[in-house]
């Protein structure tokens, strides 16, 4: 035998490598343990001893390298010398050798990546497949393992003699490019056992920042690629295949997608309200949307119910309009099959009681030509609405309030990780956080799963704001609503969830968070007074910080907001300010600070008040 | 099923986007569409008076749009020539109507695909409605009604549907009196005087797009405020509401608003012409002031 301690893929086989994994997938397909397997690109023949144990297999190697299969056929085994081309050769080559005898199983390991034709190989794996219904198990090194991904990010791309970068790799694959090849040719999947590695041979030098695992840097992108995917750490795919009939999904790609989809929850329980909602839809200015109404946990009654409704539309809107039923799960179920579904370039949710007016749609579609990627927000009113049903109309609803501006304008990040201020229809999601980025709605929570995604996606995304008045998010101050339906307990455990869950992350913040926060420190360090100066505030000038406090404006029009809420704690005294101690007025300053009527009327204060704000 | 009800669908443009008009078209032959397959009516047309300057449809395009839309309603277009105001176009448009019913529409609206049928709902079994209202979205209408009976004050004629009987028997709109706000508060007041119900009704849905200030407030031009403020002044006199008429005079001549102080001269330029109309209601029983509104108000905007 002839020394081959030089050649480079001479690899051993080993149960939890490749070519055990290869072994694995095709001892549990339980396929016919008898004919041939064909190793086409066979190397040493790693698999070719463990093959033969799984019954009445013999083991056929095809290599390009002289020296490898003379190396086999000295061990006994069949093995013959062919460089790989075009399919028509491949067949022809392939067929002289292996005669009227019945194939088994395929395996093509590691071979994809070296040779010119790629597909042709493939081509030749599905004609000898569907010939002998025999399974192809195909192996390819992962080109966007995590590695290999962080090292490119700090301009890293170092080849080796083999590995993930073998310097001798002429086609690179990721795990969609290997599946949509070979679907094209009519391989499909039935099964898979990829080799993963935490750390690859691509994991090198540990110095790096985007590698050490120790740096937040490290941290916050393997945060970021394991939502993205489960093949960050997968060294090899390795997969099976059965031939079936081609499908090109490269030519299935929808070039007419809608701007923007449009998610509307439905239980079923309010049809005038859909019926509605649809109205509003068929007033848009812009009507580049697709409507997904996610029917959550419908009985045929319901069922049929949303459809009337949909179907009821004009033919238009109605072709715009699609019902995808969902069972099982909670609220952010409908919304994570919603998103999966959703061909949009911008997705948003609104929900069967929202109401919108003829700018919704054409307001996010301006503020995405500006800034193609962010979150883009408009702004919502709430409105306050009871059912009603009169002698000569269904169960409906109306308004019993105007409108309450309880939104602002603009997003907030910093108010945002303390408390929701954006009802869902206010936003619309760029596509790629779900589809690329892998951001879900929590199914753990069933209350609150809104603020949840949207606190996440904002610090990936950043918000675009616009201050147009697009919708009214309808408050039922009587009849069923997510708060009628869910206990206090159940949204103030919710709350603390989702806060101890984005406390747990790395959070990215715009330009201009770096100075509130600054400020924020600040109030508190000095306990709100503004000074031009390093040193503290007097004694008196507390006194008349207080006295200006107590006697201002949106002080005065809050206190029986005050007074009804306690605001200010139930133990707050107001000490006469001017016999008050330096400690009581401390405290009488900093909890006016801290009220929430005090933070409700910023808009009324001028500067004087001696708080940044 | 009662057959043989026919629908007269009227509505006045001036200076409208005809693309909009087009879209209410086409949610007005659906909910035609369903009123005919419920039986609710057997025949509907729909009628427009133009009262721009430029005409916004020529022939062809009216061929057009019957051609396409035939099967469902005849459309019938007219140029005033001038711009009559609603008032007096309505009443110029609903001369020709031989139908059953009217139901008067602003041109942008889009209608629901069954809101024909739930607007004629009360008229099956009430023969005292004199006009039953739709529900405006996204902004609903604050105005009161009762929720048991559906019973309110009067009705908007974004969208209102009214037997053809009721309408001549009230004359029409006073044209000579209003030229674009408050014909129908009057017009819907007389109606009541003659012992008819005005019927809103919540769930005949039409979308009548409007928008909102960046502010959250409800946004109006200056010709708006004006027509508003001049009509208010005309209602107050005409429902014999002398004290409500002399707060409003009294206010607006203190203003130092614009359309204010040119509506209140107005007034009393028809008070000296003679040109103020007849007065109704002596007794208040009909005609509602309350808080600067016509009737209760729900909320305000």
């Amino acid at each position: 035998m002839k020394n081959s301690d030089n050649y480079v893929y001479k690899f051993e086989y080993a149960h939890d490598n490749v070519y055990g994994h290869v072994i694995s997938l095709i001892q549990n397909m339980n396929f016919p343990e008898a004919g041939l397997h064909l190793d086409i690109g066979c190397g040493w023949g790693a698999i070719s001893n463990k093959v033969q144990e799984l019954g009445e297999i013999k083991y056929i190697g095809i290599d390009a390298s002289e020296e490898a299969v003379n190396h086999l056929i000295e061990t006994g085994k069949e093995a013959h010398c062919y460089k790989l081309g075009k399919f028509e050769e491949n067949i022809k080559f392939l067929e002289s050798i292996i005669l009227d005898r019945k194939i088994a199983s395929i395996s093509i390991i590691d071979i994809l990546e070296h040779v010119l034709e790629p597909e042709e190989l493939i081509k030749t794996a599905v004609e000898l497949s569907k010939k002998h219904s025999a399974p192809v198990v195909i192996s390819v090194p992962n080109f966007t393992h995590d590695d290999v991904v962080l090292k490119l990010l700090c301009n890293r791309f170092d080849e080796t003699d083999s590995g993930l970068l073998d310097k001798t790799h002429i086609n690179i694959f990721n795990e969609e490019k290997l599946l949509t090849i070979c679907k094209k040719h009519g391989l499909y999947q039935i099964g898979e056992n990829d080799v993963i590695m935490e750390k690859s041979d691509q994991h090198f030098p540990n110095e790096l920042l985007t590698l050490a695992g120790g740096s937040s840097l490290s941290q916050v992108l393997q945060g970021l690629r394991r939502n993205m995917g489960r093949t960050g750490k997968v060294n090899q795919f390795v997969r099976s295949f059965l031939a079936g009939h081609p499908t090109d999904n490269t030519k299935n790609v929808n070039e007419n997608r809608p701007f923007l989809s449009i998610i509307t929850r439905t239980t079923g329980n309010r049809p005038e309200e859909l019926k509605e909602i649809i109205l509003c839809l068929t007033g848009q200015e812009c009507t580049d949307f697709e409507v997904l109404v996610m029917g959550h946990n419908l009985n045929l009654e319901k069922q049929l119910i949303v459809e009337k409704v949909i179907n009821d539309s004009p033919e238009w809107i109605r072709n715009k309009v699609k019902l995808i039923r969902v069972n099982g799960g909670n609220r952010s179920t409908p919304l994570n099959v919603g998103f999966e579904k959703a061909q949009g370039y911008y997705i948003s949710i609104l929900d069967d009681d929202d109401l919108v007016f003829s700018n919704w749609v054409s307001e996010f579609k301006e503020l995405s030509q500006a800034s193609y990627g962010k979150i883009l927000k408009s702004v919502t009113v709430r409105q306050e609405y009871e059912p009603v049903q009169t002698t000569y109309s269904p169960k409906t609803s109306r308004a019993v309030s105007s409108f309450l501006k309880d939104y602002p304008s603009e997003y907030d990040f910093l108010t945002m990780l303390h408390h929701n201020q954006c009802p869902g229809l206010c936003l619309a999601f760029p596509r790629s956080i779900y589809h690329d980025f892998g951001l879900r709605f929590d199914e753990n929570i069933n209350t609150i799963e809104d603020w949840d995604f949207i606190v996440r996606a904002s610090f990936l995304c950043g918000v675009e704001s616009s201050n147009a008045m697009t919708s009214i998010y309808r408050w039922w101050k009587k009849g069923e609503s997510s708060q009628s339906l869910h206990k206090q307990e159940e949204w103030q455990e919710n709350y603390k969830y989702v806060q101890s869950k984005v406390n747990s992350q790395y959070i990215l913040l715009p330009p201009g968070s770096a100075k509130k926060i600054s400020d924020l420190i600040d109030s508190v360090y000095n306990r709100g007074y503004t000074h031009s100066s390093e040193s503290p505030p007097t004694y008196s000038q507390k006194r008349e910080v207080a006295h200006r406090l107590l006697t201002s404006n949106s002080w005065s029009i809050t206190k029986p907001l005050r007074a009804l809420k306690h605001l200010l704690g139930g133990d707050t005294n107001i000490p006469n300010i001017f016999t008050a101690s330096e400690d009581q007025l401390n405290e009488l300053i900093t909890n006016i600070y801290n009220s929430r009527s005090w933070r409700l009327t910023k808009f009324l204060r001028r500067d004087t008040y001696s708080r940044r704000e | 099923m009662q057959t043989g009800r026919s629908l007269h669908i009227q509505s006045v443009l001036y200076n409208n986007d005809q693309e909009r008009i087009t879209k209410s078209i086409k949610s007005l032959i659906r909910a035609a569409d369903f009123a005919i397959n419920k039986g609710v009516f057997f025949r509907i047309s729909l009628n427009y008076g133009d009262g721009s300057s430029n005409p916004i449809f020529t022939d062809q395009e009216i061929i057009k749009l019957n051609d396409q839309y035939r099967e469902y309603i005849d459309i019938h277009y007219t140029h005033f020539n001038s711009n009559l105001g609603s008032a007096r176009g309505h009443n110029q448009l609903a001369s020709s109507c031989s139908s059953d019913y009217i139901l008067i529409i602003n041109p942008d609206i889009l209608m629901a695909p069954d809101t024909l049928i739930g607007l004629f709902e009360p008229f099956k079994t009430n023969s005292k409605v004199g006009i039953a209202e739709a529900r405006q979205l996204p902004i609903e209408h604050p105005k009161f009604y009762n929720i048991k009976t559906g019973e309110t004050s009067w009705a908007s004629t974004a969208c209102a549907m009214i037997p053809r009987e009721v309408f001549e028997l009230v004359n029409g709109f006073d044209a000579d009196t209003f030229f674009l706000y408050c014909d129908d508060v009057d017009f819907s007041w007389r109606v009541r005087l003659k012992n008819y119900q005005v019927i809103y009704q919540p769930s005949a849905v039409v979308f009548h797009d409007k928008t909102l200030s960046n502010e959250g407030s409800w946004i109006t031009s200056d010709a708006e405020n004006y027509y508003s403020a001049e009509a208010g002044l005309l209602m107050a006199y005409k429902w014999s509401r002398m004290d409500v008429l002399e707060g409003i005079l009294k206010y607006f001549e203190n203003s130092n608003i614009d359309y204010y102080i040119k509506a209140a001269n107005a007034f009393k330029i028809r008070k000296n012409d003679g040109k103020l109309p007849e007065q109704l209601d002596g007794d208040h029983k009909i005609g509602e002031f309350v808080n600067n509104n016509y009737g209760k108000m729900r909320f305000s905007l």
